[in-house]
């Protein structure tokens, strides 16, 4: 498993190569308030913080040229604490600003993922929306604070080069022809950063992924005696990543020369053209000082500047994900037609219903056939029949690409999502469970307060009260993410007094036993049996003790209907049926089997 | 609170470090030379800053001060970026060095460290906390000589212009430490606070993201967005908390600089009016006063921020620490053959024991099913078997042959274990196949193993075949297929003896049945151990072994266990019901 950080990281630098687009810029901020006033006031704030940098400026040059009267020292140490307590205020304006944003976008952005369609999901990835909420919605709010710091900032960078330009415009204008050489220079840094940066982000990923793998597999490495294997595949990746480090270091160097190669040669102009000036009686003695200084300044402003453009180019791919995903489809729970009263019983009846997770790879064939009301159903085939996906279709949680599901006289695409899920109960193979605590878990899907005596109700159906009791904060153990702290078994337990709890119409059970022990999962599907009796359920089975339980039965095969009907009709149509009973050991009747 | 306590706690921790730092093979070499370039480096500092003081001063002569100011100057650019990278490379040696450290450790640790460790927390062992703590050494411990050594420099030459100028220097530097000191300290506790906010939030929104489905089923969107609603607020408080205290530490801040600042020029006002500094020496005194401030202002915020490498310092040296399994002393176990005997074994993960003085014996040759309740100590007797854990007391005999006798390595390699969890890695199919059978089969031995297993179809299906990729963890495949390719391994190995833990259980009744007749017929003659967990499973069964609470309740050959034994008895009665 990889870390969600890494996951997020990978996005992130994914994402980074995208193009520059006005537009998404634009429609991302027309989504929700944007605090304006607190970046104006930032922005004005800064305005004035120039002048008040520029006087420090003169002072630090008095300073320096041994100018050390009272009034010099204390007029530096005002200019000081003004200027920089000004900064506190443009910051801390800019970033209330951008804190506001990056919330309420967030809850923005959350809402749109919990409501896109599950295909959606699939398509778009966990770990990229997961990056989405965390990473990049920052990165977006981010550019209404940089916008604004870049009008600052050129502001800041003007007037600078008029106070210099004033100073001495000679030495001015040789400054002027070195900013190509400027751009020249952030163009190569960018680059190298780029290169070194992803390189180093592989091999960190790659690190990752092999340790995260190898370490959770420890018994596997200690059973199969691998462990000179382990530590060879081990140094191989640390290799890897010590190879990386070195093209990094070597990269940087290069970078940081550039870079003050850039200063430097600023540097050396003024001492050569400065010095000159000096002895020609064009510039006083000590001007190198105050040129200097003036000129130190521009370059931090130059730098600023081209850095914000960087991060603004750098935001794209973020913008434009998040963008897509505001604007992009959602489902509406609440839209559509009622569904007819709980309490009257209908038949699920399936239309011709095909349907693939990928539009070219069908799972389901052309399916028809109903699931009576009231009685426990089975459906049975191998594994990748599309058993699973044809419970997951009956909930409404996936639509089928063709042909329709009716519940009595509803059709399931035109009724409310939310109602029709709700009337459904899951209980899958493998539940998971939210952090949080166990009765949080079990209260889970109830809308609404919940009293506590139903909680403890649906824990003992579901044959998990002896071990609740029996945790150190009882129905208040945390019960860890997904569920980690509690075994396998305790899991499951959980999840069915969860399903148990929302007192669902039709009850579709997916393997649920699978990870009970024999003893606990026929108790327990005793007690749904008799909860359950006069509702539909729908049961996927391997085990055919299960099965003959059930009062109609569904044979798949390959994704397409092979036989439906009751234990008696499929011993003499189904061959999948005959073979399932037969491998595992039920006698088959006489006429059947000639 | 005792304070002594936490005294003795440090200098454990500080004698661990030091052990841990004499295994892990610093580059000496690599440190010696980056520290013989930052003195340099050093020295040429105090010569640029002097000739560009007398720049400043208006002091123009082209040779005795532009051209050596220009030679200074390009020599600092050069030797500058050598420093750099030297550093660099010293952190990457020693990120390398410490890391094989720490997985050659962490690879001969036995099972029960894993079981006591999150796994995810010993990755960032060996990824965050080893940088860490090379951080630690080149920031702080090697930036301690560098730093001193630069401050030496400075502090002669500015001795050089007037010794008396140089100890009312001494004066200023304590309050400028103290004040970096604090500031560095409360940013610390703040950026904590918002790594945890942040990482609260993630993990909030991966759990939610990664069940959609679930949340889909339960129709509970609108919860869920109040939930991970509450999570964004105390993120965004955090924030906000974080922007005033970064913030209002920079007003505070110039404030102690500009305090600094006059204490600086007050003290060579003085010598400057009365003549002792001429202007050139006045602008390089104040050059080199605000350098030392600054290099040793920069030293104290690494000291501050870097509290969080002493965790990873304990907690790396504390892996360092643990006791390695031992896998090469012993034996070599040859083949293992004959009955499987344990005699009187006691064993336990915790404080509950799970067996006790347990006595039972498995044929030889023969394929013998262990079946109970959940909690009956199955799975734990494989795990005993293939010796992954110590026991207690008592020995496991193999015919004769004591298994203590035997080198672990070479006792587990003769064995072959299929676990619970199927384990494939991230790699091809074949990478996979292969991965620890120790030789080469063809790739027709290869589709032998796969047909048997019901998985050669599949693996013809895909269009590079046997090198067709594997996600991580095996993620692309089904359950059912990662058990398929988890048996084939281990039939692929040929071992004398092969366990097995509910390695069928994801399989679908067809692929069961296939599987199990491959198994049989492979290991024929050979010991096969499982672990049954139903009905269909438990007929490949010769012998049976009913364990309940740790104990033996019946163990004979398959028919009469099922005829006598009240587990097996319920546990196939829907079979009678089936027949009748």
């Amino acid at each position: 498993m990889r870390s969600p950080a890494d996951v997020v990281a990978q996005h992130a630098a994914e994402t980074r190569r995208q193009k520059f687009s006005f537009r998404s810029f634009l429609r991302f901020y027309t989504r929700f308030p944007i605090p304006w006033w607190l970046f104006l006031l930032s922005l004005l704030v800064s305005l004035v913080n120039t002048e008040v940098m520029l006087r420090t400026a003169e002072y630090l040059i008095q300073i320096n040229k041994g100018e050390l009267y009272n009034g010099v020292l204390i007029g530096y140490a005002l200019a000081t604490v003004l200027n920089a307590a000004l900064s506190m205020l443009v910051n801390v304006t800019n970033e209330y600003g951008v804190a506001k944003v990056t919330f309420r976008a967030r809850r923005l952005l959350w809402g749109k993922i919990l409501h896109l369609s599950m295909r959606e999901v699939e398509r778009r990835g966990p770990s990229a929306l997961i990056s989405g909420v965390v990473n990049d919605i920052k990165e977006a709010s981010a550019v209404v604070r940089i916008t604004f710091s870049v009008v600052a900032s050129l502001y800041s960078l003007v007037r600078c080069w008029v106070e210099m330009f004033r100073f001495n415009s000679t030495l001015s204008l040789y400054m002027l022809a070195l900013i190509p050489l400027a751009l020249v220079v952030f163009a190569i840094v960018g680059h190298l950063q780029y290169q070194m940066m992803r390189r180093r982000y592989e091999s960190l990923s790659s690190m990752t992924r092999f340790f995260s793998e190898h370490l959770s597999a420890a018994k596997h490495v200690k059973a199969q005696a691998i462990e000179d294997l382990e530590v060879e595949g081990g140094f191989d990746v640390i290799n890897e990543r010590y190879r990386a480090d070195v093209y990094y270091a070597c990269m940087f160097a290069l970078q940081t020369l550039t870079n003050s190669l850039y200063t430097t040669i600023g540097t050396v102009a003024i001492a050569i053209f400065g010095s000159d000036l000096i002895r020609r009686g064009q510039m006083p003695q000590t001007g190198i000082n105050d040129f200097s200084t003036y000129r130190s300044r521009v370059d931090q402003y130059t730098a600023e500047v081209l850095t914000q453009y960087q991060t603004l180019k750098g935001t794209q791919g973020a913008l434009q994900y998040v963008g897509a995903l505001i604007d992009g489809p959602v489902e509406d729970p609440d839209a559509g037609v009622d569904l007819p009263p709980a309490d009257v019983l209908e038949t699920l009846r399936l239309d011709s219903v095909s349907f693939g997770y990928i539009p070219q790879q069908p799972v389901l064939h052309d399916l028809s056939f109903s699931i009576p009301a009231g009685k426990v159903t089975a459906i049975i085939g191998d594994n990748g029949s599309g058993k699973s996906t044809l419970l997951k279709l009956l909930q409404g949680v996936y639509s089928p690409d063709s042909g329709r599901i009716w519940l009595g006289d509803v059709a399931e695409d035109e009724a409310k999502a939310s109602q029709l899920r709700r009337r459904f109960g899951v209980v899958l193979q493998n539940n998971p469970l939210f952090s949080g605590t166990v009765y949080d878990n079990i209260a889970y899907g109830v809308e609404g307060p919940v009293e506590r005596t139903r909680v403890e109700q649906a824990a003992r159906l579901a044959e998990a009260a002896d071990f609740i009791h029996e945790l150190p904060q009882g129905y208040d153990t945390e019960v860890g993410v997904a569920g980690s702290l509690l075994s396998g078994g305790q899991r499951q337990r959980v999840a069915i007094a969860r399903t148990l709890m929302t007192a669902p119409d039709f009850l579709l059970l997916d393997e649920a036993g699978a990870s009970l022990d024999y003893r606990t999962d026929r108790t327990i599907f005793r007690t749904i049996r008799e909860q359950f009796a006069g509702r539909t359920v729908v049961v996927v089975a391997h085990d055919m003790r299960t099965v003959l339980d059930a009062d109609f039965i569904v044979v798949l095969h390959h994704g397409a209907l092979e036989a439906s009907g009751t234990h008696d009709e499929l011993v003499r149509t189904s061959p999948t049926y005959r073979t399932y009973l037969e491998k595992q050991g039920y006698a088959l009747p006489e006429e059947a089997s000639l | 609170m005792d304070t002594s306590a936490l005294f003795r706690k440090r200098y454990g921790s500080f004698r661990r470090f030091f052990a841990m730092l004499a295994k892990a093979r610093l580059p000496y070499l690599w440190i010696v030379g980056y520290l013989v370039v930052s003195a340099i480096i050093a020295n040429v500092g105090v010569s640029t800053t002097e000739y560009s003081a007398a720049l400043f001063a208006g002091n123009v002569g082209l040779l005795t001060v532009v051209l050596p100011f220009l030679f200074f100057q390009v020599l600092s650019l050069f030797i500058g970026s050598l420093s750099q990278l030297l550093s660099n490379l010293c952190t990457a040696r020693i990120d390398r060095n410490l890391r094989r450290m720490v997985w050659r450790k962490v690879v001969h640790l036995p099972l029960r460290f894993f079981e006591a460790n999150n796994p995810k927390e010993l990755l960032s062992r060996i990824t965050t906390d080893v940088s860490d703590i090379s951080s630690l050494i080149m920031l702080v411990f090697l930036s301690a000589l560098t730093t001193a050594y630069s401050s030496w420099v400075i502090l002669e030459r500015i001795s050089s212009y007037d010794s008396d100028l140089m100890w009312s220097l001494f004066i200023v530097l304590p309050v400028n430490l103290l004040i970096t000191f604090v500031m560095g300290r409360m940013r610390f506790g703040v950026a904590d606070l918002i790594n945890k906010r942040n990482a609260e939030l993630t993990a909030s929104v991966s759990e939610r993201t990664n069940n959609m489905l679930l949340i889909k089923s339960m129709a509970t969107e609108d919860k869920e967005s109040a939930n991970v609603g509450e999570r964004m607020r105390a993120s965004y408080s955090a924030d906000v908390m974080n922007l005033w205290v970064t913030n209002l530490a920079l007003p505070a801040n110039a404030i102690a600089t500009a305090l600094q600042t006059v204490t600086i020029i007050l003290v060579g006002r003085g010598f400057y009016s009365s003549g002792a500094l001429d202007l050139t020496q006045w602008v390089a005194y104040y050059g080199f006063a605000t350098q030392l401030t600054n290099i040793l202002g920069a030293y104290c915020g690494y000291w501050s921020s870097f509290k969080g490498a002493q965790g990873a310092v304990d907690r790396v040296s504390q892996i360092m620490d643990e006791r390695e399994e031992n896998l090469r002393d012993g034996s070599d176990a040859g083949a293992l053959a004959g009955d499987i005997r344990l005699e009187n074994v006691t064993f336990s993960y915790g404080d509950t024991p799970i067996f006790e003085n347990l006595s039972l014996s498995i044929p030889a040759g023969r394929v013998t099913a262990v079946v109970g309740p959940s909690g009956s100590g199955k799975s734990t007797l494989l795990n005993v078997i293939d010796r992954l854990y110590p026991l207690h007391d008592g020995r496991i005999l193999f015919g004769d042959k004591d298994s203590a006798s035997c080198s672990l390595s070479s006792y587990r390699g003769a064995l072959g274990y299929v676990t619970q969890e199927s384990v494939l890695y991230k790699g091809t199919i074949r990478q996979n196949l292969l991965h620890g059978i120790g030789r080469c089969p063809t790739d027709e031995e290869l589709d032998d193993v796969c047909e048997m297993v019901g998985i050669l179809d599949f693996v013809r299906e895909q269009p590079r075949g046997y090198d067709a990729p594997v996600d991580e963890n095996g993620s692309s495949l089904s359950g059912g297929q990662r058990q398929r390719f988890s048996v084939a391994r281990a039939l692929l190995k040929h071992p004398d003896c092969l366990l097995l833990d509910e390695a069928t259980a994801a399989m679908d009744i067809n692929g069961k049945d296939c599987v199990w007749r491959s198994i049989r017929h492979v290991m024929e003659g050979r010991t096969v151990v499982y672990v049954a967990h139903d009905v269909q499973t438990l007929r490949n069964a010769d012998y049976v072994i009913v364990l309940e609470d740790g104990h033996v309740a019946a163990e004979g050959p398959r028919e009469s266990v099922l005829k006598t034994n009240a587990f097996c008895r319920q546990m196939m009665d829907a079979d009678e019901e089936g027949r009748s």
